[in-house]
């Protein structure tokens, strides 16, 4: 096969069908958002009284939601339901438009239903994403240099604590489910597409949608009560919460209609032959993550909406001093919180298992075990949640039974590593720079996973809950584990949706400053944790300024690793070495069609006779 | 492609690799963890360092494991010809390894869990001579102690800003918050439970080493969390009831509520 | 990509990022919210050291406490700034030398009622660990019963009596707003706290008295207000927070809002 880049040249025929969909875009989902945000300010004014604190909440809270109707509106999410209602059919020529047939780069910035667009509009949005939660890092380990606080005061601080927690979740959950989920993992099922095309252009704008009151809360005061937003101060600090509250709804409506897309999509359309014994870890990884995201993202939107009801329209979920309480909150919180850190890691870990074969030249080792170890983390994780909250004090009883859950998950995610050393054990390692995130991604996790192991014990957890021993612990094992296998993704994947290579050099670069300032930031910070410095302090004693400095510094390291990858990709996307279809020759049905890959993505659909992990066998030896 | 038979393993070499990491990580866990944590005053803080240790001395083996692995991959088994490495034998599975690692780690786990709740079990079983309470109360940004013993001693209410609590007498938190939930952490003593408004947590300890130690919120509630930092004071008996004696005579405890 | 074209772009976009956070920064610390550092009127007293006088510096610092954030002056700028409703300290940046002791004399212009936690009702850390109150409407309070005895007139005109007692402590139920200090843990240890009594109302909250003092911007504050004056010494240089805690806020505790930002019932001593 010649290497070819395809771009899409030739605008044929006249474009027909879309109707006022050719009008639609990005720009005028910021233009009728923000004439949402704006109405939905205003409004209120003639149906509330401008009296008491609750007042600039239900402005705030009604303004947000102006702002997600509007963008939906104004992006043309939906235009589908309105011509339903009007009994109005989409002729072939409007499906054609919708997938973005012959519009070039500019179906980008649309509302596509071509899950490859979608795919790599997630990847940027992810990327964004991580550059301003980054930012905000920056800023928060810059401040932290010394005793005392320099360029902000501990209001602001505590806003960009909280904000950057929130943009790196968000980030991470779309980070590896999003740009691949999409992209590749309908092609390893042999399908055209996914199961509900319009829902997969909603589930990306609407993330985009969350994006905006979520940026603007700190503009308008911001919060104090971290990403974990705690009530009752959540209740008691100001208006910034209510844009975040509407951001985490937002992002909510998002992973479910992702959700299902996504295990409809795995449970009904994979083509002939494909048999979920024969389906890529990767797209298993994606099922697993989608389900237990069904499961937990919901308590975290009705948790906000408790939030919004007590703040503006004097409900006591959470006050105390009406027979609320806070437990409520921390409870259905941790319901969403534990489950959702698998939601981010499983994915991942499903990209890096692809790599793995591939790289080594080698099946999956024990495929049966690998879909269990994942499967077994995400029942779990769904009995564990109390665990951050032994101190408390709620229900001391059930210390034991969430000890013994939590440290049952160790024996699922020893599978894990099982999985990932068995297949490069004896394998031909191809040393390109995929493998090496995930060789950083393994001993990240040991690190990582062990630390978890002291948490979940009570008297240990007495000691370090709320210390930064925990801030370097869920570092390690998002920024060292998931974030490296992000990363590790995009290397991979990077010759499949542009032709053409990042550069194995900048990739090394990037990689070893990663690595390196990770080690150094946190492996520091365990150290400021065990010493005893609390985390969420702007300002703290003397004793803890040296490993504070050793954050610092590793910090920028980190900065720098990241920056580079960022380089890498702006830079090779024009002008990177030219790969061809399947530079890796991989088994996996994403390689196996052409580059740029075709709008239905295959001439004809395979038929499937064996798992593409075939490494080394001979023809039909593993049916 | 062709199999490629050619990667070979070399056990001897391999267990050298992680003979040699569970060594330096079995020596950092029992001189590193000692260094690195805060000195105990308490029974708690002293099982909670000794559980540290313990757990990183089980996960030293079972990490080095993972680095040898790692380090022997590198090492030997590195394609180190140009393009598209040949294939290599195919290992689908291997039922004794995939056992024995699940059995491992099932046992390991088992054996943290029981160390686990058996620490937890003393931890609560705190029992020492002449319990005294102090009732701790959290607040928007101040720790405050009340000590009821002052009433019962000199007949009038004691209130301070720092904990004074006397050496291997118990001592009983009753703790609370008068808005947000905080945090009350004393990281000598090994104690911490979340100040709850609406509600009382509690907490007992005996401190067996005089000193001064800090007190840390470590719950973030709002604007002035860094500063909510005060002192705690183990100290004998005698110094306790003159420091007792010395305190103004506080205000009855605070019956009103919140004002509206 | 040759090596070190590869290390150079590593160079350059690590700087780029660098300079992108440090022009960041530089932004945000001039917009911070509390600038116009207050320093007072500095001079000397002398203290008793080892039964020597030797003399030390002194700073006056004068403080009030308002109902509103209507008053002439910094930090809320034209029209009482973002909140006029807002209750608000005059100054919250304060800046004074090291080994100094420092006299505040606050004026405190607003009601009060219970605070939730009695500890506060105590004058602690201060000189003598007494505090001197000047109210209007109080005829005098007992230290052993906390209980006050009021005057209150209907105006000023009936000659309403201002009242001076220097004690350590104010009874909690009669509180306008608090001066809490205390050490972020990087600065020498130092507690402070002083009630600041309120300023009696009648039954529906409204001041006796005639109700203005000049004030350029529309505030109306009362003259018989009440007036705090007590001394501490500060040591080493190091950055302190006060905050007053009475919870004359709203939301959770009644500390929201106005409690919890700086610049209203929130600031910083820095000693130097």
């Amino acid at each position: 096969m010649t290497a070819t880049i395809d771009l899409q040249k030739t605008h044929a025929a006249e474009s027909s069908g879309g109707g006022f969909l050719r009008r639609l875009n990005f720009g005028t989902g910021i233009i009728f958002g923000v004439i949402g945000a704006l109405l939905g300010y205003f409004l209120p004014h003639h149906f509330f009284d401008n009296q008491g604190s609750a007042y600039a909440d239900q402005c705030t809270v009604i303004s947000a939601v102006g702002w997600v109707v509007g963008f939906w509106f104004g992006i043309g999410a939906l235009a589908g339901p309105f011509k339903w209602f009007l009994g109005w059919d989409q002729t072939h020529a409007d499906e054609m438009y919708l997938a973005g047939k012959n519009q070039g780069k500019k179906r980008y910035w649309k509302y596509c239903t071509d899950h490859k667009v979608v795919g790599v509009q997630y990847l940027v949005l992810a990327m964004v994403l991580l550059g301003a939660g980054g930012i905000l890092a920056m800023l928060i380990r810059t401040d932290l240099i010394s005793p005392g606080t320099h360029f902000v005061n501990q209001q602001v601080y505590n806003s960009f604590l909280s904000l950057h927690g929130m943009l790196m979740i968000i980030s991470l959950i779309i980070a590896v489910a999003g740009p691949w989920g999409n992209f590749v993992m309908p092609i390893q099922c042999g399908a055209r597409d996914m199961a509900f095309p319009r829902l997969n252009a909603l589930s990306l704008w609407t993330v985009v949608a969350a994006a905006v009151p979520l940026l603007t809360t700190l503009f308008i005061g911001g919060i104090q009560d971290g990403w974990t937003t705690y009530a009752p101060i959540s209740i008691q600090t100001g208006i910034g919460m209510n844009t975040f509250a509407i951001a985490i709804i937002t992002f909510v409506i998002s992973t479910t209609v992702a959700g299902v897309n996504t295990v409809c999509t795995i449970m009904t359309m994979r083509t002939t032959g494909m048999s979920l014994d024969r389906l890529p870890i990767f797209t298993w990884a994606s099922l697993i993550g989608g389900a237990l995201g069904l499961y937990a993202m919901p308590f975290f939107a009705t948790a906000m909406t408790m939030t919004i009801l007590d703040r503006s329209a004097g409900t006591s979920f959470f006050s105390a001093d009406s027979g609320g309480t806070g437990w409520l909150w921390e409870n259905m919180f941790w319901l969403m919180g534990h489950p959702e850190v698998y939601v981010i890691l499983i994915p991942a870990v499903g990209a890096l298992l692809e790599i793995a074969t591939v790289f080594s030249r080698k099946p999956l080792f024990s495929y049966k075990t690998a879909i269990g170890g994942m499967a077994g983390i995400a029942g779990l994780s769904i009995l564990v949640w109390a665990h951050h909250m032994f101190t408390t004090g709620w229900a001391p009883q059930l210390g034991g039974p969430f000890m013994l859950t939590t440290e049952l998950i160790s024996i699922p995610t020893g599978i894990i590593f099982l999985v990932a050393v068995g297949t490069i054990w004896r394998g031909n390692l191809w040393m390109k720079t995929p493998l090496i995130w995930l060789m950083g991604f393994i001993a990240n996790f040991i690190i990582g996973g062990v630390t978890g192991i002291y948490l979940s014990d009570i008297p240990v957890d007495n000691t370090m809950h709320g210390t930064m021993f925990v801030v370097a612990h869920f570092h390690y094992v998002f920024v060292g584990s998931v974030l490296f296998g992000a990363i590790g993704a995009v290397y991979f994947w990077f010759p499949k949706i542009s032709g053409r290579f990042l550069d194995e050099k900048l990739g090394r670069i990037s990689f070893w400053l990663a690595f390196i300032g990770v080690q150094v930031t946190f492996l520091a910070m365990f150290v400021s944790g065990l010493r005893g410095m609390p985390r969420r302090y702007a300002s703290y004693q003397p004793i803890f300024e040296h490993t504070n400095v050793i954050s610092t510094i590793g910090a920028y390291i980190i900065m720098a690793g990241m920056l580079v990858s960022l380089a890498n990709i702006i830079l090779s996307w024009r002008s990177g070495e030219p790969s061809g279809p399947n530079p890796w020759q991989s088994k996996t049905l994403e390689w196996l069609v052409p580059t740029p890959v075709p709008l239905e993505n295959f001439e004809v659909l395979p038929v499937i006779e064996s798992d593409p992990y075939t490494y080394g066998e001979k023809e039909g030896a593993h049916a | 492609m062709a199999n490629n038979n050619s990667q070979k393993f070399s056990l001897k070499s391999f267990l050298a690799i992680w003979a040699i990491l569970t060594a330096i990580g079995i020596w950092i866990s029992i001189k590193g963890t000692p260094w690195l944590m805060m000195k105990s005053a308490s029974h708690q803080m002293h099982t909670a360092i000794l559980t540290v240790i313990v757990f990183s001395v089980a996960a030293a083996p079972v990490a080095a494991g993972i680095y040898a692995v790692q380090i022997y991959a590198l090492a030997k088994w590195r394609y180190k010809g140009e393009g598209v490495p040949p294939d290599a034998e195919p290992l689908r599975n291997n039922v004794k390894a995939v056992s024995a690692w699940i059995g491992v780690s099932a046992l390991l786990t088992t054996f943290l869990l029981i160390w686990g709740l058996a620490a937890l079990a003393s931890d609560e079983n705190v029992s020492g001579p002449r319990p005294m309470t102090v009732n701790v109360t959290g607040q928007q940004w101040l720790w405050s102690f009340q000590y009821p013993i002052a009433q019962t001693l000199l007949h009038h209410n004691v209130e301070s800003n720092v904990l004074e609590i006397p050496l291997n007498n118990q001592a009983n938190f009753n703790i609370t918050s008068v808005d947000v939930t905080h945090g009350f952490w004393v990281p000598s003593l090994g104690v911490k439970v979340d100040a709850n408004p609406g509600a009382i947590t509690t907490l007992s300890v005996i401190p067996n080493k005089l000193g001064v130690y800090d007190i840390r919120c470590v719950e973030l509630c709002g604007l002035n969390h860094s500063a909510m930092i005060t002192k705690a004071y183990v100290v004998t008996e005698k110094q306790f009831l003159t420091w007792l004696k010395a305190q103004p005579a506080s205000q009855p405890v605070a019956t009103a509520t919140v004002k509206n | 990509m040759k090596y070190g074209r590869a290390l150079l772009t590593s160079l350059l976009a690590t700087i780029l990022g660098a300079v992108v956070i440090a022009g960041i920064a530089v932004a945000l610390a001039h917009l911070q919210p509390h600038q116009n550092p207050y320093s007072g009127v500095v001079g000397t007293t002398s203290e008793t050291v080892n039964g020597q006088q030797v003399s030390v510096k002194h700073v006056a610092l004068s403080l009030a406490t308002y109902p509103d954030s209507l008053f002439t002056g910094q930090p809320h700028g034209a029209n009482g700034g973002a909140h006029p409703d807002w209750v608000s300290y005059n100054h919250d940046n304060l800046v004074v030398p090291a080994n100094s002791i420092v006299t505040i004399t606050l004026d405190q212009y607003d009601s009060g009622g219970a605070l939730n936690n009695s500890f506060f009702g105590q004058v602690r850390g201060t000189l003598g660990g007494t505090a001197t109150f000047s109210t209007w409407g109080y005829a005098g309070c007992d230290p052993s019963t906390f209980v006050c005895t009021s005057t209150a007139k209907q105006s000023l005109a009936d000659n309403g009596v201002k009242s001076t007692l220097t004690s350590n402590q104010w009874p909690y139920y009669s509180v306008g707003h608090t001066f809490t200090l205390r050490s972020t843990g990087s600065a020498p240890a130092l507690l402070v706290s002083v009630p600041l009594p309120a300023v009696y109302g009648d039954k529906d909250g409204a001041f006796y008295g005639p109700q203005t003092t000049p004030n350029a911007i529309g505030g109306t504050y009362p003259i018989q207000h009440t007036t705090v004056t007590f001394s501490f010494k500060v040591k080493g240089p190091g950055v302190y927070q006060w905050n007053c805690e009475y919870p004359c806020g709203v939301k959770t505790g009644n500390f929201g809002e106005a409690m919890s930002t700086y610049g209203y019932m929130s600031g910083t001593l820095t000693v130097k």
